[in-house]
């Protein structure tokens, strides 16, 4: 009589460990889940490939509002690039408002503007601020920008970051609507106001400009 | 002759998968341990998870008596930050807040010695009595409402960013008074139980503003001491008094050590040392430290509150008596125990509790309630005689 043969047990002890490490090993696991770097994660989980906020893109410089003074002398053509990126900004909640009706809206809170004052009106909130005049600046490190708008955008947050060059001193604003992984980046982004430079994405922004604002806002409280 | 050397009269042998496979399904075995451990280790959230014998800072631990770890012998709860003692909010009692507060949200900025309640958000800033809800509107505002407070003064402003104007209210008399002003502007509020009122100064420069110097307002006689705007917070200050070399700086790279500060008005002083692990996934090294003795001088100062944690970075929230390194998870000083808020603190399914404030007495403990955005718009008092195991 043969020996009872023991290759059908140990052939069957490693399939089961295959499938379970395929199992373990699958994308979607969570032993994997936060792993891959720099794949980013919020409260534990992995950011979705991409993110696209629904918003027009509006320019300063549109004939339709371009000439709407927002103090003695000075329009939205010329000051306007932060209540633009607002315009645009409130779409996400549902605030069709071009850059003129914002203005109105706003009044003399718009020019220096004032976002809490929009927020108040629009029952936004700020939920992250971060500012360089701060005594921990984040905004200060590129790294750290990319991160959050990534972060706030995989939660359906819009961002508006501002901008100052370095040599000029001249400060701007821009929108950022979306986010896409590739080639193991995170390209995020923007709708830029004005048509000098027209910033597509953050990685575009020339070193020459430090970042000095960011701001995500969600919706307030229902 | 070798033994190994091939018979050429013994036909060759067919390859027998099955000696291979047994020691390939091993190895599959110990890699998945292995990757298991791994991932427990880098899961987000998972605190108590006690690691190496050095703290956050690379500051090799010397457990003096009362901060001795925890050993096999029976403890009572709470005497750690894994062994807290479960608290039940829903049994606390609503306080009635005025609409401005239920509609904007709020912050505590303080409990005044008479137990009543200094609220603020950008349009109100007002002192409530949680026990009759009696509100005393201090000031109102469009937006932009900034303010600190402490036993004796609140001082108040309004601006976006920078305030150009700073007033000073004197809670017990009620009178006012400018205390700064300027066409550049102030930034930030804080507060010391000495009386002394912080901000930064600045100058206008095109397109922006820059920090000059960081103020220290006496509210007694109104001098103003100009210091370095190096170092703007008081209690990153009153640590490096302590400690000159402490890192202070915080940085967005792997592998970075810094502490971060915390300070009650009653002086009561805390570091929190962070690790950055991994920023992609948000993972720290974290341990809380409080700094009973001034008189000693650097490291030893710090006295350890909790093992060496890893996790999600704390949120270091400090009012008189009361350190949280979470929304829901604090140390009372007065009762020299850890809490924890049961049943909180879920995000993402409505509303969330988060601890704000404790009673002069240490009998009440406020506790905010409000959505995922983090601002309270509900505020409850909890007993905690009737809590307490």
């Amino acid at each position: 009589m043969p020996p009872p043969s023991r290759k059908p047990p140990c052939r069957l002890l490693a399939v089961v460990l295959l499938i379970l490490a395929l199992t373990v090993l699958h994308p979607g696991s969570p032993a994997l889940l936060c792993a891959e770097t720099p794949r980013l994660c919020v409260n534990g989980v992995t950011v979705p490939d991409s993110v696209s906020l629904e918003m027009p893109h509006f320019r300063q410089t549109d004939p339709a509002w371009a000439g709407c003074e927002l103090r003695p002398g000075r329009t939205i053509g010329d000051i306007g690039c932060a209540l633009t990126s607002l315009a645009m900004l409130g779409h996400v909640y549902g605030i069709e408002q071009n850059p003129a009706e914002v203005a109105a809206d706003l009044g003399s809170w718009a020019a220096p503007l004032e976002w809490e004052v929009y927020t108040t009106l629009h029952n936004l909130r700020i939920v992250r601020e971060d500012n360089l005049l701060d005594i921990d600046p984040h905004v200060a490190d590129r790294d750290w920008v990319r991160d959050s708008a990534v972060r706030a955008l995989a939660q359906g947050h819009p961002v508006i970051v501002g901008i100052q060059h370095r040599e000029h001193l001249t400060t701007h604003f821009i929108v950022v609507h979306g986010y896409r992984f590739e080639n193991g980046a995170y390209i995020v982004e923007t709708y830029d106001t004005s048509t000098n430079n027209d910033y597509p994405n953050l990685d575009a922004i020339d070193p020459a400009w430090e970042y000095i604002r960011f701001l995500e806002i969600s919706r307030g409280s229902s | 002759m070798s033994h190994f050397r091939p018979d050429p009269k013994r036909p060759p042998q067919p390859f027998d998968l099955n000696r291979l496979l047994l020691p390939l399904a091993l190895l599959v075995l110990f890699l998945l341990v292995v990757l298991l451990v791994v991932s427990r280790r880098t899961q987000p959230g998972a605190q108590g998870t006690e690691a190496a014998a050095t703290n956050a800072a690379g500051i090799v631990e010397e457990p003096s008596g009362d901060t001795a770890p925890p050993t096999e012998s029976p403890e009572p709860p709470g005497l750690w930050l894994d062994t807290a003692i479960e608290l039940d909010p829903s049994v606390a009692t609503p306080v009635q807040l005025p609409e401005a507060f239920v509609r904007r949200g709020f912050a505590v900025l303080h409990v005044l010695p008479d137990g009543r309640i200094v609220l603020l958000n950008p349009i109100s800033l007002a002192i409530l009595d949680p026990r009759t809800a009696a509100a005393e509107i201090i000031h109102e505002a469009e937006f932009g409402l900034q303010a600190a407070a402490n036993d004796r003064w609140i001082v108040y402003g309004e601006g976006g960013d920078e305030v150009f104007a700073v007033d000073a209210c004197e809670i017990a008399s009620g009178q006012r008074r400018r205390i700064l002003e300027s066409e550049a502007g102030y930034y930030g509020f804080e507060l010391d139980a000495a009386d002394h009122f912080y901000t930064t100064e600045l100058v206008t420069q095109p397109g922006s503003s820059k920090p000059v110097a960081w103020l220290a307002v006496a509210l007694s006689d109104g001098s103003i001491e100009r210091r370095e705007p190096a170092c703007r917070r008081v209690a990153d200050w009153e640590l490096a008094k302590i400690w000159s070399g402490v890192p202070l700086g915080w940085s967005y790279v792997d592998g970075a050590r810094w502490y971060r500060t915390a300070q009650s008005l009653a002086s009561e002083l805390y570091a929190l040392a962070l690790h950055r692990l991994d920023r992609s996934t948000e993972q720290f090294e974290w341990q809380l430290f409080a700094i009973p003795d001034r008189s000693r001088e650097g490291q030893e100062a710090l006295v350890a509150m909790t093992d060496l944690m890893t996790g999600i970075e704390p949120r270091l929230y400090v009012q008189n008596g009361l350190v949280a390194v979470h929304d829901t998870t604090f140390y009372l000083r007065p009762l020299e125990r850890w809490f924890h808020l049961h049943g909180t603190g879920e995000e993402g399914d409505g509303e969330v509790c988060r601890v704000l404030a404790l009673s002069p007495d240490a009998t009440t403990l406020y506790i905010g309630s409000g959505d995922d955005n983090g601002l309270p718009t509900g505020l409850s008092a909890l007993k905690l005689a009737a809590n307490e195991p």
